[in-house]
């Protein structure tokens, strides 16, 4: 059994985690291995993680524990099938988009590439195939170009519509 | 928390995960989205999307540069249209027989952009409902992109430009490659490999003399087998001529010339001059040691001679006195005052013609290239392509003077090479082959030859539906795989007439008369397994059930989309001529 770690999120939530499932965060991982064991004694601080999100983030390390680590150049690849996302992660990542982009915050703070990763595939799983005017509905965003703007923007864009 | 509240270079991070032809809509959204996608992020889509450049691109100077300083958005457009604009033209290819010549040339025109795309479609996936038809095209047009690739090079030499001894070596490769890897440029980068690797291995390299540097050379390439032939292998086996061949086997298989060519590629990477001898029945390397110095680099007296030395790469890392060489040369009766020019430095262009004889030789020792030998048509390198690159390099670098119309000599032979097998090089014989006949007679007969066959390509195919009298008559149908009962050949129908429709000194020829139901019986066009086509009566069908050889699956695509395992049967992909079948 691997030994435990406490982590403390940014609303000063403490939570014990294995210490191999916290590794999955490179962050984590160089504190360790800067600051030597004697930092286990205390709670590491997450400050800009909050509890619900921290819980969310280290259920995925949990599932992904045994995961072989990723290469370290990154593979160019592996981003390009876009659809690509394991059944476990498509599931995971099935919460509100205040949560998603949270994950996708705190995997990029805590250095986690992989599911950084598929944060930003599922993202882009919700983008591809939409119109301009249907990502902005579905994310929310404000159209903040001038007709004349627009107007251009779309004809220097013409050439990547599939016909 | 919203989409456009993310940090930039999270937003950056979920652009680069979008399909890049979606990139352009997201550009559309909102003036933040807009100012996102950076020349990098094209860069990136670049670089992953497409592997292949046409050489006018200067790819790897690009790549070099700084990302704002190359229009990257730009390039990414030209390839996103070019890819769907092959793609098209490949599709129309499958659709249709008619026009399938200008189709591959406006295809051709993309060059080596064009590579990237055939790629995928020769990838097709087993299952899919046109997988050999897809793969014989793809591959069919593909073949004519490296072969342009190629050829271009050959000219260049052939008009005294400057091309490097790999790069005109590699040419040959291209006619072999298919889908396979070790291009020209592959074959570049792995020379730049073996070089780096030499250097990272022997760190003191740089500093070593001259006669030091070759024999490290010669004696790693040796070891790690890039040069040389194994002993219990044939000397003359065809692929010991592919420059990209021997660099990529995992044994040695490189005659002494790409034995030479390797050694001297290798040692310009490293800065020693090193140059092919063009000794008779073997190749040596020459290395010439630097301006002012000698092989063991010291300085040397102002006004003596540049000094060289001869070595062997196939077989050894050592040096070989010149007074050797001469022995040698005087046991084979050549006159003294003829040795300086056999132990001079021979041109690329001779370094090339004798690789196609080399080519010619070794197709000629293994037999008849006709033969139906199944086994020796699915091999690699295939000897159709091997054979075809060397006709082009004796049309295009002949030894006499080449201001002289060329020698009409191969001429005929490879035009029943394009014709049978490979169509698509049309319009590079009137690109490349015709202005080397300017001012001959064989010029116009040649571009007679040529327009017959682009005719014929543009003609739709006489529909022969079947009709009550098709039905009763012809027995066999379009797809139907058969062993002549005489000379046992697989073939595969793809055509048929009523009855015999060859000219009648076909048939005096060929005796038809004497057949025991005439030439009043069906007659079927047919394509053998060693990818000749032949005209058969029906009475010599044997269609009892067979098991169909690889060498007739890969070829059927011509005619059909795939096999039928239920049916036991080619799936017809000309139904534009066969209606009913």
């Amino acid at each position: 059994m691997s030994t435990q770690i406490k982590l403390q999120s940014s609303d000063n939530v403490e939570i014990a985690v294995d210490r191999d499932v916290a590794e999955r965060s490179i962050l984590i991982k160089n504190m360790m291995e800067d600051l030597g064991d004697g930092i286990m004694a205390e709670a590491i601080p997450i400050p800009n993680v909050n509890e619900p999100v921290l819980r969310k983030v280290i259920e995925w390390c949990v599932q992904h524990r045994s995961d072989p680590p990723s290469s370290a150049d990154e593979d160019t690849d592996s981003r390009k099938k876009t659809t690509d996302i394991d059944e476990w992660d498509q599931k995971f990542m099935q919460v509100d988009q205040e949560m998603l982009f949270e994950i996708i915050l705190a995997a990029n703070y805590l250095d986690i590439k992989p599911l950084l990763d598929v944060g930003c595939k599922t993202v882009a799983n919700m983008i591809k195939g939409k119109s301009p005017e249907e990502i902005r509905k579905t994310f929310n965003i404000q159209n903040d170009f001038t007709p004349e703007e627009e107007d251009q923007i779309r004809r220097e864009n013409e050439w990547a519509e599939d016909r | 928390m919203t989409l456009h509240d993310l940090p930039t270079e999270i937003l950056y991070q979920i652009f680069l995960s979008v399909p890049p032809a979606s990139i352009p809509t997201l550009q559309q959204v909102c003036r933040k989205f807009n100012d996102l996608s950076q020349p990098l992020l094209w860069r990136h889509h670049c670089q992953s999307n497409y592997h292949h450049w046409r050489p006018e691109h200067e790819i790897h100077t690009k790549y070099a540069q700084s990302a704002a300083q190359v229009n990257w958005k730009q390039l990414f457009r030209t390839r996103h249209l070019g890819d769907r604009a092959v793609s098209q033209e490949l599709e129309s290819i499958l659709a249709s027989q008619t026009g399938r010549i200008e189709k591959a040339e406006r295809i051709l025109a993309y060059g080596y952009d064009a590579k990237d795309t055939l790629l995928r479609h020769l990838d097709v996936s087993d299952d899919a409902e046109d997988v050999l038809a897809r793969r014989y095209y793809s591959d069919a047009v593909l073949g004519a992109v490296h072969r342009t690739r190629a050829i271009e090079e050959w000219i260049k030499l052939r008009e005294g430009q400057p091309v490097s001894l790999e790069q005109a070596l590699a040419a040959f490769d291209q006619f072999v490659l298919h889908d396979r890897d070790g291009d020209l440029e592959e074959t570049c980068a792995s020379l730049d490999y073996v070089a780096e690797s030499i250097r990272l291995q022997n760190p003191e390299i740089s500093k070593a003399s001259p006669q030091k540097k070759a024999q490290l050379i010669a004696g790693y390439l040796l070891n790690k087998k890039l040069t040389g032939v194994e002993a219990d292998s044939q000397y003359h086996n065809l692929q010991n001529s592919f420059i990209g061949l021997a660099l990529r086997s995992s044994e040695r298989a490189a005659l002494p010339l790409i034995s030479v060519a390797i050694f001297c590629a290798v040692s310009k990477r490293l800065g020693l001059v090193a140059e092919p001898c063009g000794f008779p029945f073997h190749i040596y390397a020459i290395v010439i040691a630097p301006e002012g110095h000698d092989v063991d680099g010291r300085p040397l007296q102002d006004g003596s001679e540049t000094q060289r030395i001869y070595m062997d790469p196939f077989r050894s890392d050592t040096v070989i006195s010149k007074s050797d060489l001469e022995a040698q040369l005087k046991a084979m009766g050549i006159a003294s005052i003829d040795h300086e020019e056999y132990l001079s430095i021979a041109s690329t262009a001779d370094m090339v013609r004798r690789t196609a004889m080399n080519i010619i030789k070794a197709i000629q020792s293994t037999g008849q290239i006709h033969d139906i030998n199944v086994s020796a048509e699915t091999a690699y390198p295939e000897s159709h392509g091997a054979l075809y690159s060397a006709l082009w390099v004796l049309l295009l670098l002949p030894e006499e003077n080449p201001a002289r119309p060329a020698s009409a000599r191969y001429l005929r032979y490879m035009l029943d090479h394009v014709e049978q097998q490979f169509l698509m090089d049309i319009s590079m014989i009137e690109k490349f082959a015709i202005p080397l006949f300017e001012g001959s007679q064989n010029q116009e007969q040649l571009r007679e030859t040529i327009r017959v066959i682009r005719a014929g390509d543009l003609m739709p195919k006489t529909v022969k539906p079947r009709d009550r009298e098709t039905l009763r008559s012809v027995h066999f149908k379009v797809g139907q795989v058969f062993q002549h009962r005489r000379y046992d050949y697989q073939g595969v129908i793809t055509g048929w007439d009523v009855e015999c429709a060859a000219a009648e000194s076909w048939m005096s020829q060929m005796g038809v008369d004497r057949l025991s139901r005439g030439r009043h019986q069906s007659f079927y066009h047919v394509l053998v397994e060693d990818k000749s086509v032949r005209y058969v009566a029906e009475e010599n069908i044997d269609n009892s059930p067979l098991e169909v050889s690889t060498s007739l699956m890969s070829l059927a695509g011509r005619h059909f989309k795939r096999w039928d395992n239920t049916s036991k049967m080619f799936i017809s992909n000309i139904r534009d001529e066969y209606p009913d079948d």
